[in-house]
């Protein structure tokens, strides 16, 4: 077994420490201090003295910004999702998302935990309980699989940076980006991380940078853009030589434990792709980078376009759907395919045709619906 | 295509692709679905699997089987509109084989009389107005003891109604426009009585309870004296809630009944059909 003893820190915790990337409620005590001392990063960013100011837009209210109560201590907290004062969501004139085809008849909405992929479960042991598996073993797996996507997610994707201004999708910054190339630039030491961090940032009202802290917000989204259409298929190439290894010996003990659950999925995802009146949009309550992370180290990133991930985190599914239907039109036919729970009534509330996860059996029934054309 | 797939779907399965292909307007491979479906009682039950089976029949023109399915299984609220379009577009096309010519809003009214909607599709709630029968009369009651409601009377009657505030509002300033109108009408009409230019006039079912035209569905044979008719029937109505008491706008007024778009569902109701078309902006 392959347990990777780089990381220390991640392996001394008794019970998943990331766990509250799962519960709303508690997203905001994840510890900040881990990214300082460069722990588990390859590239350290440098502190710097500068104190930006950061200004405070108290004011702004998108229409994403009703949101659930647990987030709302997110809101306050540091920095508020760029852009705020421009327009987000529905109507934004600077989406750049690709506009939907012409000749597109059926989006498939998918969640991506225990739909997609088995990773919570794994890490609870109710995937082991249920279909009965060795419960350590599971849960092993899935603390490498969970140390994978943070590295990943650290290492590539700034998620140190990023994690406290989680988007919904990967282009709601765009709009600050002044299209530099960034070719050279260098994103350990353009004083981001420093101004993320500094303790101004978690005062109670929110503070946030100013134009020039929004565009290095925005450039970091960009880049993880080129990332991921370099790397969405080759995550090994990403990853480097020793971590590939060890990548594909998890991946495949996973596949092993989980019957192929992920292979499964992908039939029905590839058959999606391959039509060119349909396509395959992600929704998860996963923040958006770690989202990534998972759809690069899932190989699922030629299903899913990144503009076709939302992370329902801050906003919810129900009006990440309707993000979905603005985008997409309404003459289109919306099809969710999830495991229960939000997803399903969110699907509900939009008169969306649910399909739904909850063992082997039922993707197999939609990789058939999909085969037979009855989907 | 082997009948095989079919076993392998869970009811709720075969219920998500009928809704699939229904909303994706894919009746044809819907129709082969549906029939390779096990003969199983339980599924060919559920409702998204009827419904599907109704829009095909529908789509394949076997009128038979669609009244069928639609008359003998009970659906529920949220499905009764499309079910209700299917019943009723069906009637008329067969009505205008019949008939060899196109229906128009007449026709269209005495098929809807003759075919009325079962129950399994439809919950007897007069729908050709905006608000429900049981809310108008609450609110025409009202308007006979004080046409001019207070804020808090409103409200009041808002709540009674199951309306907005708003709605409440609007449904009394037009109330009243419309009185006032009538009323002028009535006493210009009184006045060119004996002009013996009925054609403006014409609004047949003034005496309610009889059948709505007696000749062909284009034209309106003007009824003997419109004036008196009208006029009995605002002085009449005023005391009775419970038949509809709107001021006869339409019947001295610039509009023939030509131009009556509305739908008069039921015999006395259709005295309203320019003051539906009008309620329709209320809302709801």
């Amino acid at each position: 077994m392959i347990l990777s003893m780089d990381y220390p820190s991640y392996t001394t915790f008794g019970q998943n420490q990331y766990a509250q990337y799962y519960s709303a409620s508690t997203y905001g005590t994840y510890m900040t201090s881990n990214s300082m001392d460069g722990t588990g990063s390859s590239s350290a960013y440098q502190l710097q003295d500068s104190n930006p100011v950061m200004t405070v837009q108290a004011n702004e209210l998108q229409p994403e910004d009703t949101v659930q109560s647990p987030m709302k201590e997110l809101d306050d907290r540091g920095c508020r999702s760029g852009g705020g004062a421009k327009a987000r969501g529905r109507g934004r004139k600077n989406n750049p998302s690709p506009p939907p085809d012409s000749d597109l008849e059926r989006v498939f909405v998918w969640d991506l935990d225990e739909t997609i992929i088995v990773f919570h479960s794994l890490l609870t042991g109710s995937y082991a309980q249920k279909y009965g598996k060795d419960p350590p073993m599971a849960v092993t797996l899935g603390l490498r699989m969970e140390e994978m996507i943070f590295n990943l997610a650290d290492t590539h994707l700034f998620f140190n940076d990023l994690e406290e201004c989680d988007q919904v999708h990967i282009d709601d910054v765009s709009s600050d980006d002044n299209g530099q190339d960034l070719s050279t630039y260098s994103f350990a030491t353009d004083g981001f991380h420093a101004a993320a961090t500094s303790a101004s940032l978690c005062l109670a009202t929110g503070v946030r940078g100013g134009v020039d802290w929004m565009r290095k917000l925005a450039f970091r989204y960009r880049r993880v853009k080129e990332m991921y259409s370099t790397y969405k298929n080759n995550v090994g190439g990403l990853l480097g030589p020793a971590k590939r290894d060890a990548w594909l010996q998890l991946r495949a003990e996973v596949e092993a434990l989980t019957d192929s659950w992920l292979t499964n999925a992908l039939k029905s995802l590839s058959i999606i792709s391959s039509r060119s009146n349909c396509v395959n949009v992600l929704v998860t309550t996963t923040q958006l980078i770690p989202a990534v992370a998972k759809v690069l180290l899932y190989s699922l990133g030629s299903a899913f376009p990144i503009e076709n991930i939302y992370s329902a985190t801050k906003i919810g599914k129900e009006s990440c759907f309707e993000r979905i239907v603005s985008r997409f039109g309404t003459n289109i036919t919306y099809v969710v395919v999830g495991d229960g729970r939000d997803e399903e009534h969110a699907a509900s509330q939009h008169n969306m045709p649910f399909w739904r996860i909850s063992s082997h059996s039922d993707l197999l029934a939609l990789h058939q619906a999909l085969e037979f054309e009855y989907l | 295509m082997s009948i095989l797939p079919s076993f392998g779907f869970t009811q709720e399965q075969v219920a998500c692709v009928c809704e699939v292909l229904q909303q994706g307007g894919n009746l044809e491979r819907l129709g082969r679905f549906l029939w390779s479906l096990p003969a199983c009682d339980h599924l060919h039950k559920n409702e998204s699997v009827l419904k599907a089976k109704a829009v095909v029949a529908f789509h394949r023109g076997n009128f038979r089987e669609l009244y069928k399915i639609l008359e003998s299984h009970q659906f529920s609220p949220h499905n009764h509109p499309k079910l209700q379009q299917l019943w009723l577009k069906a009637h008329y096309v067969e009505a205008e084989k019949l008939r060899g010519r196109p229906l128009g809003a007449v026709g269209k009214y005495r098929v809807r009389r003759k075919f009325p909607l079962p129950r399994t599709i439809w919950d007897g709630e007069e729908t050709s107005y905006c608000f429900k029968e049981k809310s108008r009369g609450v609110l025409r009651e009202w308007y006979t003891h004080n046409p001019y409601p207070s804020p808090r009377e409103k409200r009041e009657l808002a709540e009674a109604t199951g309306l907005t505030t708003t709605q409440v509002s609007n449904w009394f300033k037009n109330r009243r426009q419309r009185d006032r109108a009538a009323e002028a009408k009535e006493r210009e009409n009184s006045e060119n009585n004996n002009s013996g230019n009925n054609k403006q006039n014409q609004l047949s079912p003034l005496d309610g309870g009889k059948s709505l035209m007696s000749s062909s569905e284009d034209e309106f044979s003007p009824p003997q004296s419109p004036d008196q008719n009208s006029l009995l029937l605002l002085q009449g109505n005023m005391s009775h809630p419970g038949v509809s008491s709107y001021p006869m706008t339409g019947l001295g007024g610039a509009q023939p009944l030509h131009g009556m778009h509305g739908h008069p569902h039921q015999l006395q109701d259709s005295l309203l059909g320019p003051l539906t078309s009008s309620l329709v902006d209320l809302g709801s």
